[in-house]
C-alpha cells in the first residue's frame, strides 16, 4: 500500500512537470513547429476573425499557368462574386482532405464563420494519392495541429506515431489496393487497376502507323493508376474524413460546400476509354448521393464534367490545374450554390 | 508470458522471421545437450560445430552472400551458376546468433550446465529488451535471472524507469537531432569545404554514440523494471586516452564476446608477437565486418586495429613512466584517440570507400565555407551542451545511480531537462535505430 502510495505521488509530480513542459512549449515553442512542420495551418490565421466563408484547397484552387494574368485563385474569385461576404482562403500543395479537417478543427467557435467550401477532388480518394511519399508529411503536421496538448502532439510526431509509412510500405500498400478486383458495372476490360495499367502500358495506344504512343500511353496510365478506383464507402479514410466535417460543421452551425472538382473527361474518355470515365461518375455520383444533404446545409457543387479538355492547363499528368476562365467557371458555380442557400450578406 | 511478449514483439517487424529465432534457438539448445551428454571429446566438437554452422550459416545466408558473390562477380566476371539470394536482412540476426554461440561455447567448455527448460532457454534468446540490438548476454549472467522469479522492487522500477527517461532524450533529443545536419553532410561532401565536413564528422561521433548508448539505456532500463539486470554496454568511451581503452568502453558486450570467443581462444597476448598481431587483426577485421558486409566495415575495423597496434608499439619503445599520467599527456592521448575514431566512423558511415576516400580528402580543403545553411540549430546546439555536461558530472556512476543520489531538487530539474529535450525539442524527422541494420 506504502509503494502504491509512493508510486502515485511520484506519478503526479511527473503529471505536474508534462503540464508545466506543455505549457512553456506551447506558448513558445509550438509556432515555430508549426512554420517548420505545418505552416498551412498559418493560412487561416489571417481570415479566422474576419471571414464569413473559408475556402480550403490544394493546387486546383491557386495553381496559375502560362498565359493567365494576374494570378487568380478559385477563391478569389469566389470572393469577387460575392461582394458582400469575405471569402478566406486556406490552400497549399497536395492537401488531402484529412488536412482540411485537422485546420477547420481550429476555425475559432466564435468566429464569424458561417460556410466552408472544402475542394472536393476524386483523385484523393483513390490510393496513388492515399500511399504518395507527400502523405507522411500531411500526416505529421496534421498530427502536429490535432486537438491534443501540443506537447503530446510533438511527442508522438517525434515518435513517428502518425500513421507514417516507410517507401516500401507505401509501395506495398499502393501495389495492394491496385490489385483490388475493380467493379465497373459489367464494363470492365481489366479485372484490377495493376492489369489495367500494365495493358495499356504494353501497347495500349498506338499511332495509325502502328507504332506505340508513348505520351499517350503515359498520359492514359496515369489516368487508370489516379481514377480506376472503387471507392468502399466501409473502409476509405477520407469518407471518414468528409464525414467528420459534416459532423463538425454541423456542431458548429456552419454551411458546408463540397466542391467537386472537374475532371478531364474528355481526355479520359479519349485515351482510355467509357470504363474509366463510367468509375469516374459513379464515384462521383455516390459522393453526391452521400453528402448533398440541404436539409442539412451540407451541399456538393458537382462541377466534375464543368470544364472542356481546352480548360485544363497540365498535358503530362492528370491534375485538376484549370486556366483562369475555367476557375471563374467554377467558381460562379459555388457562389450561385452560395447565394441560392442564403448567404447574401 | 515474457516469451510470447518478446515473439510478439519481434514479429512486429516480419513475422516470418520469427521462425530463424525458433531455429536458433531449438538448434542451440539441442545441442548443448548433446554436448554435455557426449562422451567423446570428438562428439563434443561435433555438435559444437554443428551449433556454430547453422547459427553462422544463417549470418552468412543473411548478411554476407551477396556481399562475397558481388565480390565474385567483380573479380571473375561471370558467377550466374550461384544462385541470387534477395532477402531483407532479419534485424538484431548479429546479436541473437552471437549471444546462442556464445551459450553453446560456454557449455561446450563446462562453464555452465545446459538448461533443460527450454522456455527459458527460448527466452534467453528471444528477450525482448535486447533482441534487437543487445547488449549481448551471457547465459552466466542473464539466464540466472530468467530462471529466478522476479518480485517487485520499488527501487527497480525507479532506476528503470530513470534509464529508460535519459535513455529517450540521448536517442531523440540528441541522436535524432544531429542526424539530419549528419546526413546533409555525408549527403553533399563534395560541395562543403573541410570546416563543416569536419564538423559533420565530429557530429556523426556524437550521433552514433547517441544513437546505440539511448538504446542501450533503454533496454536495460526495460530489463530493470522487471528485475533483470542487463550488462553495460557503454562506460564514457568518448573520455578514452587509447584505442585500448575505447574498446574497453564502446559496446562492452561485443568486445568482450570476441576477446572470450575469439581472441583468447586464437591465443591472446601468450603468443609470440608476430602471432599476436594478427590476432589483434582477425578480431578488428571480423569486429568491423560482424556490422556488415562492406569493405567499409573492414577498413573502420583495421583503422582500429592499426591503432591499436601502433600504441603497443609506442608503449614498448618508449616505456612510458610517470609522465604517462599527466593530464597534458592524457589530454594529448585523449584529442588522438578522438580524432582516430572520427575518422574511422567515415569509414563506418559512407556506403563504399570511394565515398568515404573523397570525404577525407575534401577535409584538408580548410577552411573554405561550401554550401551554406547546412548547420545545426540553436536548440540542437543547446541540448549537445546539456547532453555534454550530464555525462560529465555521470562519469564516475551510472545515470540511474548518479540522479538517485542527487538531491531531490536537482533531481526534479534533471528530469525536466530531460523531459523537455525528449518532448519539446526532440528530433522531428527521426531515424531508426542505427544499430537495427546490424
Amino acid at each position: 500500500m506504502k509503494i502504491l502510495q509512493k508510486i502515485s505521488v511520484k506519478l503526479l509530480y511527473f503529471i505536474a512537470l508534462l503540464a508545466v513542459v506543455n505549457a512553456v512549449y506551447g506558448r513558445w515553442l509550438w509556432y515555430d513547429d508549426v512554420d517548420k512542420y505545418a505552416d498551412t495551418l498559418e493560412n487561416l490565421w489571417p481570415h479566422q476573425d474576419r471571414s464569413q466563408v473559408i475556402y480550403f484547397g490544394e493546387s486546383s484552387n491557386f495553381h496559375q499557368a502560362y498565359p493567365d494574368t494576374p494570378k487568380q485563385r478559385i477563391s478569389d474569385y469566389l470572393d469577387g462574386l460575392l461582394p458582400y461576404l469575405q471569402v478566406g482562403t486556406v490552400d497549399n500543395a497536395g492537401l488531402s482532405p484529412s488536412s482540411f479537417l485537422h485546420i477547420m478543427r481550429h476555425i475559432p467557435k466564435q468566429g464569424p464563420t458561417q460556410a466552408v467550401v472544402v475542394g472536393m477532388n476524386l483523385r484523393a480518394l483513390g490510393p496513388t494519392w492515399m500511399y504518395d511519399q507527400n502523405s507522411n508529411y500531411l500526416h505529421r503536421a496534421n498530427a502536429l495541429i490535432a486537438q491534443r496538448p501540443r506537447l503530446i502532439n510533438r511527442f508522438l510526431v517525434a515518435l513517428k506515431w502518425y500513421g507514417y509509412l516507410d517507401s516500401e510500405q507505401l509501395a506495398l500498400a499502393m501495389e495492394q489496393a491496385w490489385k483490388q478486383p475493380l467493379d465497373c458495372g459489367g464494363k470492365c476490360p481489366y479485372a484490377n487497376t495493376f492489369d489495367w495499367n500494365r495493358g495499356l502500358a504494353n501497347g495500349g495506344i498506338v499511332r495509325d502507323d502502328g507504332s506505340w504512343h508513348m505520351e499517350k500511353i503515359s498520359m492514359g496510365c496515369h489516368y487508370v493508376k489516379n481514377y480506376g478506383f472503387n471507392i468502399d464507402v466501409a473502409t476509405n479514410p477520407v469518407l471518414a474524413d468528409f464525414d467528420k466535417m459534416v459532423a463538425l460543421a454541423r456542431v458548429r452551425g456552419w454551411s458546408l460546400y463540397f466542391h467537386l472538382l472537374p475532371v478531364n473527361m474528355e481526355e479520359a474518355g479519349e485515351l482510355v476509354g467509357p470504363a474509366l470515365c463510367g468509375i469516374i461518375r459513379r464515384n462521383a455520383q455516390m459522393l453526391i448521393d452521400r453528402y448533398h444533404m440541404p436539409e442539412g446545409h451540407v451541399y456538393v457543387v458537382d462541377n466534375l464534367e464543368l470544364l472542356p479538355d481546352s480548360a485544363f492547363t497540365d498535358r503530362d499528368f492528370p491534375v485538376e490545374h484549370y486556366h483562369n476562365w475555367a476557375k471563374w467557371r467554377c467558381a460562379a458555380r459555388l457562389a450561385k450554390a452560395v447565394m441560392d442557400n442564403g448567404m447574401r450578406n | 508470458m515474457l516469451l510470447a511478449a518478446s515473439y510478439y514483439f519481434y514479429m512486429g517487424w516480419k513475422p516470418v522471421y520469427a521462425l530463424l529465432i525458433v531455429a536458433s534457438t531449438l538448434v542451440d539448445y539441442a545441442a548443448a545437450l548433446l554436448i554435455s551428454q557426449s562422451r567423446g571429446a570428438w562428439r563434443r566438437r561435433c555438435w559444437l560445430a554443428v551449433s556454430l554452422s547453422v547459427n553462422l550459416g544463417a549470418l552468412t545466408v543473411f548478411k554476407y552472400y551477396g556481399f562475397f558473390r558481388g565480390e565474385l562477380a567483380a573479380l571473375i566476371g561471370e558467377v550466374s551458376w550461384l544462385p541470387m539470394v534477395q532477402v531483407a536482412l532479419p534485424v538484431g540476426i548479429s546479436f541473437y546468433t552471437f549471444q546462442t554461440m556464445g551459450y553453446t561455447i560456454d557449455v561446450y567448455r563446462g562453464k555452465h550446465p545446459p538448461e533443460s527448460h527450454l522456455g527459458i532457454f527460448g527466452l534467453y534468446v528471444a528477450y525482448f529488451p535486447q533482441l534487437v540490438a543487445g547488449p549481448i548476454e551471457r547465459w552466466g549472467h542473464l539466464g540466472r535471472q530468467l530462471r529466478s522469479c522476479q518480485r517487485f522492487h520499488y527501487p527497480n522500477l525507479a532506476k528503470g524507469a530513470r534509464l529508460i527517461l535519459y535513455g529517450l532524450f540521448v536517442k531523440m533529443a540528441i541522436a535524432d537531432n544531429v542526424s539530419p545536419y549528419v546526413d546533409q553532410v555525408f549527403a553533399n561532401y563534395e560541395a562543403l569545404g573541410g570546416a563543416q565536413l569536419a564538423m559533420g564528422m565530429c557530429l556523426y561521433s556524437v550521433q552514433i554514440y547517441a544513437d546505440f548508448y539511448g538504446y542501450s539505456l533503454i533496454a536495460i532500463g526495460s530489463a530493470r523494471l522487471m528485475g533483470i539486470r542487463l550488462m553495460d554496454n557503454f562506460r564514457m568511451p568518448y573520455l578514452s586516452v587509447s584505442i585500448k581503452q575505447f574498446w574497453a568502453r564502446w559496446h562492452i558486450s561485443l568486445t568482450t564476446w570476441f576477446r572470450e570467443y575469439l581472441y583468447l581462444p586464437l591465443g591472446g597476448n601468450r603468443v609470440g608477437a608476430w602471432r599476436w598481431m594478427a590476432n589483434i587483426a582477425v578480431v578488428f577485421g571480423l569486429s568491423g565486418l560482424w556490422h556488415g558486409a562492406n569493405w567499409t566495415f573492414l577498413v573502420w575495423g583495421g583503422m582500429h586495429g592499426a591503432m591499436y597496434l601502433a600504441e603497443h608499439g609506442l608503449a614498448a619503445v618508449w616505456k612510458p613512466g610517470r609522465w604517462a599520467a599527466a593530464p597534458g599527456w592524457r589530454l594529448l592521448g585523449w584529442a588522438k584517440t578522438v580524432a582516430v575514431v572520427t575518422l574511422a566512423w567515415v569509414f563506418f558511415r559512407s556506403p563504399n570507400l570511394e565515398h568515404a576516400l573523397g570525404m577525407l580528402s575534401r577535409l584538408v580543403d580548410w577552411p573554405s565555407g561550401g554550401a551554406q545553411g547546412i548547420q545545426p540549430g540553436l536548440a540542437t546546439c543547446f541540448l549537445l551542451l546539456l547532453f555534454g555536461a550530464m555525462e560529465v558530472a555521470q562519469r564516475r556512476s551510472r545515470f540511474d545511480r548518479w540522479i538517485g543520489a542527487a538531491p531531490a531538487w536537482l533531481r526534479w530539474l534533471a528530469y525536466a531537462a530531460l523531459v523537455f529535450g525528449i518532448m519539446a525539442l526532440g528530433g522531428l524527422s527521426p531515424h531508426p535505430f542505427i544499430y537495427f541494420q546490424f
